[in-house]
């Protein structure tokens, strides 16, 4: 039950960064403060030094902030993914705060992969999320988000999400999202125009030098737009990023479809293999 | 004598009076010349896709732009901008501005929004000149003005309410989406003023929730529209650019 889950996780404000350096990408910089834990697995064969995020307390109430700071110096090479998705669970009446921060010096190549966020029926979450991308970078962002616990039938019903994706490419705002689910929850979760009934969305934002040279490519991997369950579609903005957005009631056939590419966008941009880190098909 | 003298004073203070509603009305116009006509807003990708279909389909489509998504966001973005220049804050107009230029959840979106708003800045700095839009147009991103950022200077600057402004500007969004539902037979003439009559309450009570917005009100969750907008660019045959 959510309510005695809550009951058991006190209110934590907790920040937790991680910077690569040089052209071995060693961890150059490490602060972890309870509930944020970094893991560092051995990197898969092929893969660059990888970290994983932990969330001790095992996910987030109402209250809690947490930041999170991530930072490619020139050159450096890093994977950095979640163990988990991240549970926020039935608020209170006050917001959990999630400030999240990537940074890309000149000539890095991050890849920065969510297991996911799981908004339960009730939470509130503001999170603001800063990509900051210098010249001759790539970096590769994603976000999944589910709408209410699907495994368990449960759906949203009340609660407040602001979720806001700034993008900034050598210190120049490029692009921006803003998803805000407010007091017209239910409109939205149903409504064509909204949500259209999906209970999971997902992007993917692959900032690199040519990202329309991809496009193509990308867009061939999502030709079931109208396939079962989910939908799918992408475009370049001009001098900005690749964009790639799903929608859908199906969220393991979302994720299967986010997965896929995502492999090739690793494979193809960032010359890593064209697999998903062991980790993220828990 | 003093009969002209009250009848000469009378047409001023009516002029004056009347004169932001004129201008209003002239703006947000279908024919005032933003090329407006040219943006479905994912009604085109909507329509192929069976989503839209009949005037029920069509009017929870824009009402839901207009209570949570898109066009709310940009109501949210007037209000900002309106009150910066009212309050003669050029700082957070250019916060707002900037914000405004970047906050796009698909290309096509991006160029109804800047496409619409550096030509309606381009017709009204001519058509109505003013000193103060003039100088505003120094500190506006060059060629990158957002639609809403353009309406919120103008109407400020020229006297016209922000409580106004949005509504006639929602209105103008809700109007625009039938009049493309209807060049793509979704629906009738008389079927798109249903629409229109029933799409009334939502974009009054909009206008006013939205009336003290601040930044912080910004976001969307017109998830459908970004997603269709994106898949659009794709679509074999297509009337629209958005």
């Amino acid at each position: 039950m959510p309510s005695q889950e809550q009951d058991m996780l006190t209110r934590y404000q907790a920040r937790g960064a991680m910077g690569f350096r040089g052209t071995d990408s060693r961890v150059s910089m490490l602060r972890q403060q309870s509930p944020i834990r970094f893991l560092r697995p051995v990197s898969e064969i092929g893969d660059p030094t990888t970290a994983v995020i932990v969330n001790t307390a095992g996910g987030v109430v109402g209250g809690d902030r947490l930041s999170i700071d991530l930072s490619a110096h020139e050159g450096a090479s890093a994977l950095v993914t979640g163990q988990a998705a991240e549970k926020i669970y039935r608020s209170d009446g006050r917001d959990a705060e999630i400030t999240v921060s990537v940074t890309c010096h000149a000539g890095s190549r991050l890849e920065v992969l969510p297991q996911g966020t799981i908004l339960f029926d009730g939470a509130r979450m503001r999170r603001s999320t800063t990509l900051d991308v210098d010249r001759d970078s790539t970096l590769l962002f994603g976000e999944i988000l589910a709408f209410g616990r699907a495994a368990m039938g449960e759906t949203l019903l009340t609660g407040h999400t602001d979720d806001r994706i700034d993008l900034r490419q050598q210190g120049r705002r490029v692009w921006a999202d803003a998803f805000r689910l407010d007091e017209n929850m239910m409109r939205a979760l149903a409504g064509r125009s909204g949500l259209n009934g999906a209970t999971a969305s997902a992007m993917v934002c692959l900032v690199c030098p040519r990202p329309a040279d991809i496009l193509t490519d990308v867009r061939r991997l999502l030709v079931c737009l109208t396939g079962d369950g989910y939908q799918a579609a992408a475009a370049t903005f001009e001098n900005g990023p690749l964009i790639v957005r799903w929608l859908g009631k199906d969220g393991a056939a979302l994720r299967r479809s986010f997965g896929g590419v995502w492999m090739h966008l690793r494979s193809a941009v960032l010359k890593r293999p064209a697999r998903m880190p062991k980790i993220w098909s828990i | 004598m003093a009969g002209r003298t009250t009848a000469a004073v009378t047409v001023t203070v009516m002029t004056i009076d009347q004169a932001p509603l004129l201008r209003l009305l002239a703006w947000l116009s279908p024919s005032f010349p933003v090329g407006s006509f040219a943006y479905s807003h994912g009604l085109e990708a909507a329509r192929e896709l069976d989503l839209v279909t009949d005037r029920a389909s069509l009017t929870d489509w824009i009402d839901g732009a207009v209570a949570f998504g898109s066009a709310r966001n940009d109501a949210v973005i007037l209000a900002c901008a309106h009150r910066a220049v009212i309050e003669d804050d050029v700082e957070a107009l250019r916060e707002v501005a900037d914000v405004a230029a970047t906050l796009f959840g698909s290309p096509e979106l991006a160029g109804e929004s800047l496409g619409q708003g550096t030509a309606f800045w381009r017709t009204v700095a001519v058509a109505w000149p003013h000193p103060r839009f003039e100088r505003l147009t120094a500190i506006l991103p060059r060629g990158r003005i957002a639609y809403p950022v353009a309406v919120a200077t103008a109407a400020a600057v020229h006297g016209v309410s922000r409580r106004d402004t949005l509504a006639a500007f929602l209105h103008g969004f809700a109007a625009n989406a039938v009049s493309a539902a209807i060049r793509l037979g979704i629906i009738g003439q008389t079927d798109g003023q249903i629409a229109t009559s029933r799409l009334e309450e939502r974009v009054a009570s909009i206008s006013d929730s939205v009336h003290d917005a601040t930044l912080d009100d910004i976001g969307s969750a017109s998830l459908m529209i970004d997603l269709l907008t994106l898949w659009h660019e794709t679509q074999t045959t297509r009337l629209f650019r958005s």
